[in-house]
């Protein structure tokens, strides 16, 4: 079978910088993936560079099989099948809730106004967004913030869902209304890759944690054996720090 | 953030109006700081005004400047030249607005394959806000009706707009490039990320943003447009000033500049007024706006 998503041996620098030195990682359908590793390791990265956001030097990244790092794609036709969710929401702020979600299908995807508006009204009220819709981003609570992020990517039904420390820059007691909400949608079987240090939340919704290092993956395995058993030595010391600042 | 959380916010009641203080000047500074300020003013201002009251040649200035049947025998036709300068004033507003957004946008594109677009846009922007507004008024009001080309007009209005267009949107682009450049390059990839296209990511998510930001400095330009629409003059307009010329030229006499001062000033000040009241306005919305 092939993967949904594949990358290989994928490279990117920045200036001097090597963020990227050779990744190597594969998603199925319907599988969670959780990126974990210290600051700087290029989770992010990775997750811009299979959105297309930032090009990648060398390598491959495939989509069921197909290059799209390739020239001559499209980006903004692959851009499409996908959704990212960043750390800092990055919503629109001259925009309402209702207009920043169907900002997307109306004008990428062609979808009339009120069809868009009315399955963004569903998925509003799936994630206890219906009473916000009239709300501009500056209004509401992080928290809610960044579930009408989670929403606005979720409205081109995307093939698969990229989340980049989605509960990073949140407070605390808003953490959980986010986790939840990618629960849920892991439990809906969303394919999804998330870059997070939520030890607890990776261990608890991923098929498969990848440990990153200096731009590497130095270990992909199931949580339960990544966490409890953890082969490399880098990992150990990681997961030693994370456990000792009480966040596993 | 603070929004489900109901905090009294001012809790030690520190910013309660004091009980039995007057507002106004006198109580915000003293009586004794407004004295000073009032009598300050009166030495200098009046100080001023008798200087050149009982200077030796007063008498034949005020004849010169300000003489009411003049003013009187001026007016009317000053007048009529003033509304031709609001009509300049409206066209050259709307046409400079969407020349310059052309250039902005043209120089904000990115990829190699727009470097044609961007560096046409740039070498727009350094060419004409490098030739001075007056030379360009000459060189284009007299120079390009003389080609007679088809169906373009051949009025001097007509090219005078032309010049301030171009020499006005060169500028204007800048304010509006400012303005997109101070949008979180964040905005650009979220917009990109809905798989919008590159203009469209401009069109629906960078633009407006960028405009809002910078109004205040939009507003400003047009308050100096306004008075820049009177050098189209040089090019025979009978606009203000140019009447203001016929007439002194007629009489010798000088209070018909005065005349266009003065409609100036009834249009300049006001906008000014709400340039100001909106900037501030402006900047106390952003400070309270949450984050």
């Amino acid at each position: 079978m092939t993967a949904k998503l594949e990358l290989i041996n994928v490279h990117k620098s920045f200036g001097t910088t090597h963020v990227l030195n050779g990744i190597d990682l594969s998603v199925d359908e319907h599988e969670v993936v959780c990126l974990i590793g210290p600051s700087g390791c290029g989770k992010s990265t990775i997750l811009r560079c299979v959105d297309l956001l930032d090009t990648i030097d060398q390598g491959h990244i495939l989509l069921d099989g197909h290059d799209v790092s390739a020239k001559g794609v499209n980006p903004d036709e692959v851009r499409r099948r996908m959704g990212i969710v960043f750390q800092s929401y990055n919503l629109f702020p001259h925009l309402s809730v209702l207009d920043n979600v169907t900002l997307g299908p109306r004008r990428a995807h062609g979808v009339d106004k009120d069809a868009a508006e009315e399955h963004a009204m569903t998925l509003l009220d799936r994630f206890g967004l219906a009473d916000k819709a009239e709300d501009y981003p500056n209004r509401m609570s992080g928290g809610q913030n960044q579930r009408a992020a989670v929403v606005r990517a979720l409205m081109s039904d995307p093939e698969v869902l990229l989340l980049d420390e989605v509960t990073s820059a949140l407070d605390p007691e808003l953490v959980g209304e986010v986790l939840s909400v990618i629960r849920e949608l892991a439990g809906a079987g969303m394919t999804m890759v998330l870059a997070t240090h939520e030890m607890g939340f990776a261990r608890d919704v991923a098929n498969k944690v990848a440990f990153l290092h200096e731009g590497r993956v130095l270990e992909v395995a199931p949580p339960a054996e990544l966490f409890s058993n953890p082969q490399a030595e880098r990992t150990q010391q990681f997961l030693q720090r994370v456990t000792e600042a009480g966040r596993l | 953030m603070a929004e489900q959380r109901r905090v009294d916010p001012d809790p030690l009641e520190l910013n309660q109006p004091e009980v039995g203080r007057p507002p106004g000047i006198f109580a915000q500074e003293g009586f004794k700081s407004s004295l000073i300020a009032v009598v300050s003013t009166v030495v200098v201002f009046g100080g001023g005004a008798l200087l050149i009251v009982n200077s030796p040649n007063w008498p034949k200035v005020r004849d010169q400047y300000f003489s009411g049947e003049d003013f009187r025998a001026s007016w009317p036709k000053v007048l009529d030249g003033f509304w031709v300068n609001l009509e300049l004033f409206a066209y050259s507003t709307v046409s400079i607005a969407i020349v310059a957004l052309v250039v902005a946008v043209m120089r904000s594109f990115r990829g190699a394959a727009f470097f044609p677009l961007r560096a046409l846009a740039t070498i727009y922007t350094d060419i004409f806000r490098g030739i001075p507004l007056i030379l360009l008024i000459l060189l284009i009001g007299f120079g390009l009706p003389a080609l007679d080309i088809g169906g373009v007009p051949r009025s001097a209005t007509f090219w005078g707009i032309v010049a301030l267009t171009l020499s006005y949107s060169a500028y204007t682009a800048e304010i509006y490039r400012s303005g997109i450049d101070a949008v979180p390059e964040s905005q650009r990839s979220s917009a990109r990320a809905l798989g919008l296209t590159q203009w469209q990511s401009l069109r629906f998510a960078i633009l407006p943003q960028a405009v809002r930001n910078v109004v205040p400095a939009l507003m400003n330009t047009v308050v100096s447009l306004q008075k820049d629409v009177a050098l189209i003059s040089i090019l025979g307009v009978r606009e203000a000033v140019r009447e203001a010329q016929i007439y002194t030229a007629r009489t010798f006499n000088y209070t018909s500049y005065v005349v266009a001062t003065l409609l100036f000033l009834a249009i300049s000040i006001p906008l000014t007024r709400v340039v100001d009241w909106y900037t501030a306005r402006d900047r106390r919305l952003r400070s309270q706006a949450p984050v």
